[in-house]
């Protein structure tokens, strides 16, 4: 069994803020393996692009880890000084946005950027712009080039995102961060994009942490998801059981509230009633008790812990409690 | 009715904007000090016949050019008026003539800011056009044309400061009245059936003021500056009347045999001039929200 | 059945360069058609989604109807009155009938008045004075599920699901009697966009209201509408009842967008790719019919004709030389 690419253990994280602590990230737990798809699927407020900016590095100046580690190729993630952020950043570990102008400078031709990011290959100039070059067609850029000079603008919004998934994949790295891809992005050009990265695999071979809020994407592409609610991990399966054996009353219910789950035309759809709890206010016991329809006592006093339902999948709810 | 989110976190009732501001601005030195000097400033200016130990018309030749004393404060000018008087209500000319123009200039721009960034498009073309022009054209030369014309005085000065404020004010109310009219809630409004004049005066004015009050606020002190020079130079207000410019000029002429005459008429300008712009400043930080200074 | 809404032929044009410009550059055509020749209707008491991706024109339509947009040629007639031509203040007493809720529901709030100024606001502006205003906030507010304590709120106090119901009753004022809603579930998480689109549907029994929904979400669009209209480069392509739509697609893009949602199953993944390519620019216009550029099923009929509205069984209408039914 191969060392996992990336493990996060134990890790919390809190912002500082005028109302008081924000436990944006508790106890989370994650492991990627070489060449897996891992998703993580959440709605707004679950961490998941706290959990992302962490393992880049790029948390807010008022955010701070208060527990556990980020292990990357070997590596503590959070001991790591701006150089040798810079050697992984590009290189090893890769990332691309919902918003391709993240990773697009405005002011650079496309070519200019490629082969900057080339910068520590030693190889000649006219190399690193056909490897560029190489990288457009596949990404499924026609005339690649004559485009490669253009500036961003001259782009559509899909074609900056392939342009972005180009330069992501350019130096090989171990693992791509996709953070909602394709959520700016039309229907048929997001299908575009997915059908994209599934091709890629082929070349590809790398791990892909696939973050987004939609299960239709989740289950496109992914081998394994993490299920995250509030700051916290509350389940972990492969793609099939977590679909057809979710075990975590949240994942039950996201399922069920999915439109494009539904088979019969409903006019009334289901939704979970309630809110998502102040992270600064946390109850005490089950982050999901109040919203809980299967909740009992020990839910709402005390904290579950992650226990297993079965091979690779498990969950953060007493009711699997041994 | 099953309703989730009914939970509305009001904090408890805010403390009034003023006051938020207030606050930061006593805790800014600066801000402290400009305070402090503008409010002398408008003291001084509304009590002048108070605070004035002559009258600052008076004239009494044995007793010119005396250097400061118990009786003259600030000693006496070349016409053995009291100088310290003359001060006093050179300050409540200076405010009423910058409060006045700026005012006029304020209320001219927001209404053709306005009319430019909302109305159709000729009208906003011709608008700028004007503005353009205007603020092409050097102040000093409108300034001594229109002396030229209308004689120098309170309200020429007056005249030359608003014509030349109008655009200013006018281009920065346009810039926001065009962005705002794009604005999601402008469109929704439109979309309830109000028309253009409620919108203006009940959305965009609002949003709009704020800034321009700041600006004006900062315009204060150069208004007061340019009266001043126009009197040194001889085309504003005309002798006897006690604008800290004409003091300054008679300052100047008789530097040689009194020092006094210059600072009396120098200092108070410097000390305004800084203190509108240390409030002014301090005020555009108070406001900022974002800024968290605590 | 009475159609509330009907609209014919419409056309809207927006100037894209300046007149001098245009001359220096020597553009032929300034123009762009976001809405061309569109013809549609809506029945009282139903739903109908317009359904289209980025340069559809579906907002575009939408912002016609309420005469936010000025239109060059068609004809949109409200309860029978024709709108078309009409100046602003003849507009103003037919906005009454239409509602309108927006995409981002806080910045559709204006920010300096508060919520009871917010929902006086319509009454004001109709100088409608023969009412108790401030019962009439109260009443809205309970309508849409939310206590008398929002009276006092502002917009940037209010939670994105809040400030949607607040939009809601604002809109409800005047009792229209037909709502655009554009993108009523946008930016909402899955396990609560059931909330503003139930409460829909319950205003909808409640007074016999209309909707012209404008989305791109289609997953939605389905459980919610009984008709839909599908917009592709400004023009209706397909349109007719859901259930069927959905089903047998009559307009290869229909298939397309049909095929292209992600279905929340791993046993039901998409191994084909039903549409390449991107969406032309309204600046250039395919020849012929415009969606041949990216139709699997293109032939040389369609690179130089322009197809005209088909009427199919089931009440639907494709505008397609060869539709898939």
């Amino acid at each position: 069994m191969a060392e996992p690419l990336l493990t996060i253990d134990d890790l919390s994280v809190e912002f500082a803020t005028p109302r008081g602590p924000v436990k944006a990230l508790r106890r989370v737990d994650l492991a990627v393996n070489p060449g897996r798809i891992v998703g993580i699927v959440g709605e707004s407020g679950c961490g998941k692009s706290t959990l992302v900016s962490t393992v880049m590095g790029l948390l807010a100046g008022n955010a701070q880890v208060t527990s556990g580690s980020i292990v990357f190729e070997g590596r503590e993630l959070q001991d790591l000084d701006e150089e040798e952020w810079r050697d992984i950043r590009g290189r090893r570990l890769a990332m691309v946005f919902q918003d391709p102008m993240t990773s697009l400078n405005p002011v650079m031709s496309i070519a200019t950027q490629m082969i900057d990011i080339q910068h520590r290959d030693p190889a000649p100039r006219a190399d690193k712009l056909k490897k560029a070059i190489a990288w457009l067609a596949r990404v499924g850029i026609s005339d690649p080039e004559q485009r490669i000079q253009d500036y961003p603008h001259r782009f559509s919004g899909g074609m900056r995102q392939r342009i972005a998934i180009a330069m992501a994949l350019l130096m090989n790295p171990a693992l791509l961060i996709a953070d909602e891809p394709t959520t700016a992005l039309d229907v048929t050009l997001e299908a575009q994009i997915i059908h994209l990265i599934r091709q890629l695999r082929t070349e590809f071979d790398g791990a892909i942490l696939f973050v987004s809020h939609n299960l239709g994407l989740i289950a496109e592409i992914c081998d394994e998801v993490v299920v995250m609610y509030a700051g916290e991990v509350v389940e972990h399966a492969e793609i099939r059981r977590l679909f057809h054996s979710p075990s975590h009353p949240y994942t039950q219910l996201l399922l069920t509230c999915d439109p494009a789950r539904i088979e019969s035309e409903e006019r009334t759809l289901p939704t979970i009633g309630g809110t998502v709890p102040d992270l600064a206010n946390l109850p005490k016991g089950c982050i999901f008790a109040a919203r809980c329809p299967s909740a009992f006592d020990r839910c709402r006093v005390e904290a579950p812990g992650t226990y297993p339902v079965a091979d690779g999948h498990s969950v953060r709810c007493f009711l699997h409690a041994p | 009715m099953t309703t989730a989110d009914t939970a509305l976190v009001i904090p408890p009732r805010p403390e009034r904007v003023w006051i938020t501001v207030l606050k930061r601005l006593i805790s800014d030195p600066l801000g402290a000090l400009g305070l402090t000097l503008v409010v002398l400033l408008v003291v001084s200016a509304l009590g002048a016949d108070f605070l004035a130990t002559h009258d600052p018309f008076q004239m009494a030749p044995r007793q010119r050019m005396q250097d400061p004393s118990a009786a003259h404060w600030l000693g006496t000018d070349q016409l053995g008026r009291d100088v310290y008087s003359r001060v006093v209500h050179g300050g409540r000319i200076a405010l009423w003539v910058s409060l006045v123009a700026v005012g006029l200039s304020l209320l001219g721009g927001l209404v053709l800011g306005m009319l430019a960034g909302y109305g159709p498009r000729w009208l906003d073309n011709l608008l700028v056009l004007i503005f353009d022009s205007v603020r092409s054209f050097p102040t000093i030369m409108f300034a001594l044309a229109m002396v030229t014309l209308l004689g120098p005085s309170l309200s020429t000065i007056i005249t030359v400061i608003v014509v030349a404020s109008i655009p200013v004010y006018g281009r920065i109310v346009r810039i926001q009245t065009l962005s705002l009219k794009e604005t999601e809630f402008v469109l929704a409004e439109r979309a309830l059936g109000a028309g253009p004049i409620r919108i203006l005066f009940s959305h965009i004015l609002p949003n709009v003021i704020g800034p321009l009050l700041i600006l004006a606020s900062m315009e204060i002190p150069v208004v007061i500056t340019i009266e001043a020079g126009l009197s040194f130079l001889g085309l504003g207000v005309r002798p006897p009347t006690p604008t800290w410019g004409s003091i300054l000029q008679d300052g100047y002429q008789y530097i040689r045999d009194t020092p006094w005459l210059v600072v009396s008429g120098g200092l108070p300008l410097i000390l305004t001039t800084l203190g509108f712009t240390f409030l002014g400043e301090s005020l555009r930080d108070a406001f900022d929200p974002k800024l968290n200074r605590h | 059945m009475t159609e509330l809404l009907s609209i014919k032929n419409l056309r809207v044009r927006f100037r894209t360069v300046g007149f001098v410009r245009a001359l220096v550059d020597r553009i032929a055509d300034p123009f762009i058609d976001a809405v061309l020749d569109v013809s549609l209707s809506v029945r009282a008491g139903e739903t109908l989604g317009l359904v289209g991706e980025s340069g559809s024109g579906k907002t575009t339509l939408a912002r016609a109807v309420l005469g936010l947009v000025p239109v060059h040629s068609g004809s949109i007639t409200v309860e029978g009155k024709e709108l078309v031509g009409l100046k602003e203040s003849e507009y103003r007493s037919v906005r009454k009938s239409l509602g309108m809720m927006f995409q981002d529901p806080v910045a559709s709030l204006s920010p300096r008045k508060n919520v009871g100024g917010l929902l006086a606001e319509p009454f004001h502006i109709h100088r409608i004075r023969d009412v108790d205003i401030d019962k009439e906030a109260r009443r809205l507010l309970s309508i849409v599920g939310l206590h008398d304590g929002f009276l006092a709120a502002y917009a940037h106090q209010l939670s994105g699901g809040q400030a949607r119901r607040v939009g809601v009753a604002r809109t409800l004022a005047l009792k229209p009697k037909l709502i655009m809603a554009d993108e009523p579930a946008a930016g909402l998480d899955v396990s609560v966009q059931g909330e503003i689109l139930n409460l829909m549907n319950e205003l909808q029994k409640q007074f016999g209201l209309s909707y012209l929904i404008v989305t791109h979400n289609l997953p939605v669009i389905r459980h919610v509408s009984d008709r839909l209209a599908i917009m592709y480069l400004g023009r209706l392509v397909e349109q007719g009842p859901t259930r069927s739509l959905f089903a047998r697609p009559a307009h290869p893009y229909t298939q397309a967008l049909v095929a292209a949602v992600p279905q929340p199953d791993p046993d039901k993944r998409r191994t084909e790719l039903e549409l390449q390519g991107e969406i032309p620019s309204l600046r250039r216009r395919p020849s012929g019919c415009e969606f041949h550029t990216r139709c699997l099923y293109a032939q040389d009929r369609c690179r130089v004709e322009a197809p005209l509205p088909t009427p199919l069984p089931d009440g639907r209408e494709v505008r397609c030389h060869f539709p898939l039914i």
